[in-house]
């Protein structure tokens, strides 16, 4: 599972960290995963990521004017695969790619979206509670002040 | 024919050099059908030997519950995720494992209805908790598997093989794979029962995968 973790999520790819750590955050947000939604939102502040951003992903708050107009459309689609994969039609890329994703990033976007669909129910089934590593990280981004 | 077993005719396009862009082009030359999938897995070749490999273990070798209960849990989350095509490519495998397809497709029909025995029925409860609602489960769903008569190992398998489906159930439908005839589910389905889901380490990065 490491191997395959660190093959699709833990590399740049076509999306980038920042857009994975987003996706995986809103993912395990929407899924009710404590423990991931902890880690990849320390992640997304790891990498880059915007306060305000996070707020809204952790809130699974995609209409919030914190999120890009590209990242409202990125999460909507990651949405549609976690409750409701089947349903999903050549429209749902066309979406995409009219807000600029290219297929590449679409196809990672899947595979990443489909992974926290299998590690956050791991998580979830075995009980395991939040690590409060954003909460470390907010904590040490303040001293540094 | 290309452009048309998936979504994204750009990485059904761009098979890259390994096992399952080999098998892509075996079946074509024959003009067998095969499992769409396959153009996916070809995508990515070692993302997706890391995951063959993972499915190895998880649904192929030894393991407390039977390789057949295994696939039958992975037709059934299918079920509950509405994948026609990992539903019907697993019923498949378990139906050639239980020598029973009547039997594998009751249980994915009407789970309270079939055959199946309390005790798997009480497993598939607990992955249709996992599937739906992975979020409200407590220590009391595993105490329910407890007291049905499961250890530990076997849980940890079913929970295991749960997420592994919900994966691929998204995996597939996002994507678009599309369904095969019933001739195909069976046939691949009975080579996948048969010899499991490891192919050979893509060419191209043995080097680093050996790290990986």
């Amino acid at each position: 599972m490491m191997g395959l973790a660190k093959s699709m999520l833990f590399v740049d790819g076509a999306l980038g960290r920042q857009n994975k750590e987003l996706i995986s955050t809103f993912v395990s947000a929407t899924n009710a995963c404590a423990y991931c939604m902890d880690s990849h939102a320390y992640s997304f502040r790891a990498n880059g990521g915007d306060a305000g951003a996070l707020q809204a992903v952790l809130a699974c708050d995609t209409d919030s004017p914190a999120i890009t107009k590209e990242q409202r459309t990125l999460l909507q689609f990651a949405k549609k695969i976690t409750v409701d994969s089947q349903a999903i039609t050549p429209t749902d890329i066309y979406t995409m790619r009219g807000a600029g994703w290219t297929d590449l990033q679409i196809a990672e976007t899947i595979h990443v979206t489909a992974l926290f669909a299998s590690f956050n129910r791991v998580v979830n089934a075995f009980g395991l509670p939040s690590q409060e590593m954003l909460k470390l990280f907010e904590e040490d981004s303040n001293h540094g002040r | 024919m290309a452009g048309d077993r998936i979504f994204l005719a750009d990485v059904e396009a761009n098979p890259k050099p390994g096992p399952y862009a080999d098998a892509i082009a075996a079946a074509t030359k024959t003009g067998a059908e095969y499992w769409g999938i396959w153009n996916i897995l070809a995508f990515q070749p070692m993302a997706s030997y890391h995951l063959c490999e993972l499915s190895q273990q998880l649904m192929f070798n030894d393991a407390p519950i039977t390789p057949a209960l295994r696939e039958l849990i992975a037709a059934y989350t299918s079920s509950l995720n509405r994948c026609d095509f990992c539903m019907n490519a697993h019923a498949a495998v378990a139906s050639h494992l239980y020598s029973d397809k009547e039997f594998v497709w009751s249980v994915l029909h009407d789970l309270e209805a079939s055959p199946l025995q309390e005790k798997d029925k009480a497993l598939l409860r607990f992955v249709r908790k996992v599937t739906l609602g992975s979020g409200s489960i407590t220590q009391q769903d595993h105490d329910v598997l407890k007291a049905a008569g499961w250890d530990d190992a076997s849980i940890y398998y079913a929970i295991a093989v749960c997420a592994l489906f919900n994966f691929y159930n998204r995996f597939v439908s996002a994507n678009g794979v599309k369904m095969v005839s019933e001739e195909a589910f069976t046939r691949l389905g009975a080579r996948m029962a048969r010899e499991g889901y490891s192919r050979e380490q893509p060419p191209q990065q043995n080097g680093k995968a050996a790290n990986a």
